[in-house]
């Protein structure tokens, strides 16, 4: 059994707005194992990006944790100082963004900033630095690495970008990596490229979070998958089980999605309606106003998290009274 | 390179242009210059003496030639009000302006940023609504006001100060507040507005995953990003202030450039006028050039465009 890196329990992130305060994530629950990836699904607007920047310790000033805790490495960090943050990030967590072209500093040549983390966290000598930074650059396949040390952001391409991206993120050999949409302003190509890499970087022992909207994305990596709807997660299984069942009437919506379009590129067999907005979440389950199968209790009472089959848990009503026998509450 | 080249051509011909529009101001201005110029009482043998040295009875093309080589000599003519050679008035007038123009943005500058700085980081406390409280008054109040209640404190009632002249490095201290005051204004505001927005950019959020702390994120990524508008401003400014004040050279009785154009318009002179303007368009044009070499050091992207 792999050691547990990262343990999100019953995470709760509330955002005041006028009078009233709203839960922008609630009940989060999942854990990353070490070597292992993690995978985080669902819709834009659901809460993914709020989940990882909780667990780093970057929500914007109006977000705060009210509830639940995140174990890093057995340690709680939710709210951890920020000379903890300091030593932490970047050293033993890090988090790679969705846009690589809005995530470096554009004044900067890109070889100065992957070294820099190396330089806040070590006595490292800047040739010694230079050296490991273009280690790191032919290790994750920057073509190149001496001349592309000195290449400024904007002279590299998007899949080049996120690759540096990727070099600063692990050249202090975290124990945790953090990819909110790594791939999302990729072409395919260069997307299958990045994941291979994820890949290969989860072998040397570190935990990865793989967060996407696209189900295909985290299928071809992820080990486990929690499926994150409205501010909480729905259903949550290893990837094989979770796509040769899924319970969920999200997650089964989700999927025929990328099924239709993958089978006879016709028309996307996307799920109607939106994803409500944090101040227009329904009482009940967050889902119940796009559920095909929304039952009389679904608007009002809150599902709790069921667990019909081993390791497999799903929060709907549908499944109230099926706990498989060993985990029955 | 090519960007270059055109900047610079664009230089001179704003300079020309300028040139071109003093001459024509002068000849079309309806009834004789020299006599508007020495008014209702005027000898009307001086006026033709007068007319004949400025060469304003020559035919108009050939008085454009003559007005254009003298201006690249640097040779403005004699001014009418002073009696002494325009050049000479304004190499003597010129230190002056520079002394000032130098101190007024060392003030404002420094004011300015340190300013913009703090309130952006402690955004909406009590400091940041102290500055940019004093900084809109800054901008909104006429420099004589500002002046003259400097004046009043600092050298009337106080006397730690002096109150006008130019004798000593202090002389300059109350003129180049008075005059910096209003850009230490739109700097502080622009920096401060600038270093917020540029930490709401993503790469802020990896120099904090990196493991940067709040000073480390500021001073290695923040500030850089933010000053690039604010550097634009301050090479505007510069200019501007190099153009000669005429408002605070008056009321410090500082002998500048500012205080050749107020005598100029006020006696008419035109050769002094052209000048005092051809000056500043000069001063204006040479800022913007090294307000976009300033941008191509900083700014790696616009390399790139050239
Ligand atoms: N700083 C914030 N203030 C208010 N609402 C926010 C803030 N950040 C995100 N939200 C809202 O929280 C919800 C979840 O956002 P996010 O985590 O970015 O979703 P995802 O990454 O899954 O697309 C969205 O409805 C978004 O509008
Ligand atoms: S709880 Fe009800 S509304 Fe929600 S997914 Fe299950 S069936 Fe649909
Ligand atoms: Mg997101």
């Amino acid at each position: 059994m792999a050691d547990t890196v990262l343990e999100v329990s019953h995470l709760t992130v509330s955002i005041p707005m006028g009078k009233e305060v709203f839960p922008a994530i609630s009940d989060v629950s999942f854990s990353v194992q070490s070597g292992k990836i993690t995978g985080l699904v669902g819709e834009s607007g659901c809460g993914k990006s709020m989940t990882a920047r909780a667990i780093m310790g970057l929500l914007k000033p109006n977000c705060k944790i009210t509830e639940g805790s995140i174990l890093f490495d057995g340690k709680e960090i939710s709210h951890a100082s920020a000379k903890e943050r300091c030593d932490l990030s970047g050293n033993q967590m890090s988090m790679i963004f969705q846009e690589p072209m809005t995530s470096l500093n554009p004044l900067m040549k890109v070889g100065r900033q992957v070294e820099e983390a190396l330089r806040i966290h070590t006595k490292i000598s800047a040739a010694e630095a230079e050296k490991k930074t273009v280690e790191i650059f032919r290790e994750i396949g920057v073509p190149d690495p001496e001349k592309r040390l000195k290449a400024y952001p904007h002279e590299l391409s998007g899949g080049l970008r996120q690759r540096v991206m990727i070099a600063m993120a692990m050249i202090c050999r975290p124990k945790l990596l953090i990819a909110d949409e790594p791939t999302t302003a990729l072409d395919v190509i260069v997307e299958a490229q990045i994941l291979s890499l994820m890949k290969q970087l989860c072998e040397s022992g570190t935990g990865i979070l793989l967060i996407s909207h696209n189900p295909g994305v985290i299928a071809q990596v992820c080990d486990d998958v929690s499926i994150m709807y409205a501010g909480t997660i729905v259903e949550q299984a290893d990837v094989y089980e979770l796509f040769d069942h899924p319970m969920h009437p999200y997650t089964q919506g989700l999927f025929n999605a990328v099924h239709s379009l993958s089978e006879d590129r016709g028309e996307l067999d996307v799920i109607p309606g939106t994803v409500p907005d944090i101040t227009h979440r329904p009482s009940g389950c967050g889902f119940c106003t796009r559920c095909t199968q929304v039952k009389q209790q679904c608007e009002s009472s809150f599902p709790v998290m069921h667990e019909p089959i081993d390791s497999h848990r799903v929060r709907c009503h549908l499944f109230d009274g099926k706990e498989s026998h060993e985990h029955a509450h | 390179m090519k960007q270059i080249v055109q900047r610079l051509l664009q230089a001179v011909l704003v300079l020309f242009g300028v040139a071109l529009l003093l001459f024509i101001m002068v000849r079309v201005i309806p009834g004789n210059p020299v006599a508007m110029m020495m008014g209702d009482h005027a000898d009307p043998a001086a006026i033709e003496r007068i007319s004949h040295e400025l060469g304003l009875d020559r035919p108009i093309h050939e008085q454009f030639f003559i007005y254009l080589r003298n201006v690249l000599r640097l040779d403005f003519g004699t001014s009418i009000t002073l009696g002494r050679p325009v050049a000479d008035l304004m190499t003597a007038a010129f230190p002056n302006t520079l002394k000032l123009a130098v101190c007024a943005a060392v003030f404002a500058w420094v004011t300015g940023i340190f300013c913009g700085i703090i309130s952006a980081a402690y955004s909406n406390s009590f400091i940041d609504h102290l500055f940019m409280g004093i900084s809109l008054l800054g901008l909104s109040m006429p420099v004589f006001l500002i002046a003259m209640v400097l004046q009043y404190v600092f050298a009337y009632h106080l006397h730690i100060l002096p109150i006008s002249g130019t004798d000593s490095w202090k002389s300059f201290i109350l003129p180049a507040i008075a005059l910096g005051w209003n850009c230490a204004g739109s700097v502080a505001r622009l920096m401060r507005s600038s270093l917020l927005e540029v930490m709401e950019e993503d790469y802020i959020d990896t120099a904090y995953a990196k493991g940067r702390s709040h000073a480390g994120v500021l001073i290695f990524h923040a500030l850089r990003n933010a000053f690039l508008p604010v550097v634009t401003m301050m090479a505007v400014q510069f200019s501007a202030l190099i153009s000669g004040a005429v408002i605070t050279e008056t009321v410090f009785s500082i002998n500048g450039i500012g205080r050749l154009a107020a005598a100029a318009i006020n006696g008419r002179d035109i050769p002094l006028l052209q000048g005092t303007v051809l000056f500043s368009t000069l001063a204006a044009v040479l800022g913007n050039l090294l307000a976009d070499w300033l941008y191509l050091l900083l700014d790696p992207r616009i390399t790139e465009a050239i």
